[in-house]
């Protein structure tokens, strides 16, 4: 049915015809170029843009995986200090396990000798000068605040006397 | 003369063109990566912190300020809040909202007559805060009183840890 019909010519190739016969009169030239060097100045200034706003920001603080920070609107940038993370399972010191939120508060001593060791290093590392006691504390907002506090308690008792409670900037709350 | 500005010459005496055109191509293929990349390890939520300014052991209470508030919390969107000088009770309201909104709202109406008061008797003086956490109270709602707090000016916060 199809071959007895007779051959069409379609639009896109009229179209096609046309146009050799306009660059034939007309001699113009249909391959065109892209303006690249624009195209290069924008990507230059991208890159610079974002490496400049790389540098400017301020100590960069890891959340954990599984961790809901609680919002708020007042807060601070956050100083260069150890990390506690406290989730619904699991008790981090800079990122290492210590172990459960219940075997912890039944046997703080297992994360009272990585806080002192981490107490030691930084004495020993500043010399003379008298230790701040900066640490953060990352916790799910969900978990109680009564367990929380437990934990600043820990940390109060072996020095860390400034608790820098992670949140996140202006989030919801 | 040698380094002049003209057309070079070449061996065969043919005229060479010094408009040579730099391939464009690997350039931006090189920035487009970069900026893939530096988009890719961007961190888009920024975080902050409050600090907490806990006394240790038997320290006494803070010279520098002697107006304190307590804040202690109850259940979810309860608390009872109190304004002490050296361990006297100066004033003490129930704070309650059915929504956590509502509730820091009146928080919130509380701190500012409370620091209206402060002002006009005794200008310039800071007060401190410290609140006294319940099992029935998330973190999140505890911050949420911490934000408050530090918002009306009030930087010596402490949380009281909890015994049990």
């Amino acid at each position: 049915m199809i071959l007895n019909e007779p051959l069409k010519t379609s639009t896109f190739t009229k179209q096609l015809v046309a146009l050799k016969h306009r660059s034939k009169r007309g001699k113009r030239n249909m391959v065109a170029g892209l303006m690249l060097t624009s195209m290069v100045d924008m990507f230059s200034l991208l890159v610079i843009f974002l490496l400049q706003s790389f540098s400017n920001s301020p100590e960069v603080m890891a959340i954990s995986k599984g961790l809901t920070l609680p919002a708020a609107v007042s807060a601070a940038a956050p100083v260069d200090a150890p990390m506690l993370t406290i989730t619904m399972d699991q008790i981090l010191l800079d990122q290492k396990e210590v172990g459960s939120s219940a075997t912890v508060l039944g046997d703080p001593m297992l994360l009272v000798n990585p806080l002192q060791e981490l107490k030691d290093k930084w004495v020993k590392a500043h010399g003379d000068m008298p230790f701040k006691g900066d640490i953060h504390l990352q916790a799910d907002r969900g978990l109680p605040s009564s367990m929380v506090s437990r934990f600043i308690g820990l940390v109060n008792s072996q020095g860390y006397d400034a608790v820098h409670l992670a949140v996140v900037n202006g989030g919801q709350k | 003369m040698a380094g002049g500005g003209g057309p070079s010459t070449s061996s065969n005496g043919r005229r060479r063109s010094l408009d040579g055109e730099i391939n464009l191509v690997p350039f931006i293929d090189l920035l487009s990566m970069c900026i893939c990349f530096l988009l890719m390890t961007a961190i888009w939520i920024e975080l902050g912190s409050i600090e907490l300014h806990q006394l240790m052991g038997t320290a006494g209470m803070d010279s520098n300020h002697p107006i304190e508030i307590s804040v202690e919390l109850g259940t979810p969107n309860s608390y009872k809040v109190s304004l002490e000088q050296q361990g006297r009770i100066l004033q003490a309201v129930a704070v309650t909202g059915t929504t956590r909104a509502e509730a820091e709202s009146r928080m919130s109406q509380f701190l500012g007559q409370v620091q209206a008061l402060v002002q006009a008797k005794a200008p310039g003086l800071a007060l401190s805060a410290r609140i006294v956490p319940s099992t029935q109270v998330e973190y999140g709602e505890m911050v949420g009183i911490l934000d408050l707090l530090k918002g009306y000016g009030i930087s010596a916060l402490a949380v009281i840890p909890a015994r049990k």
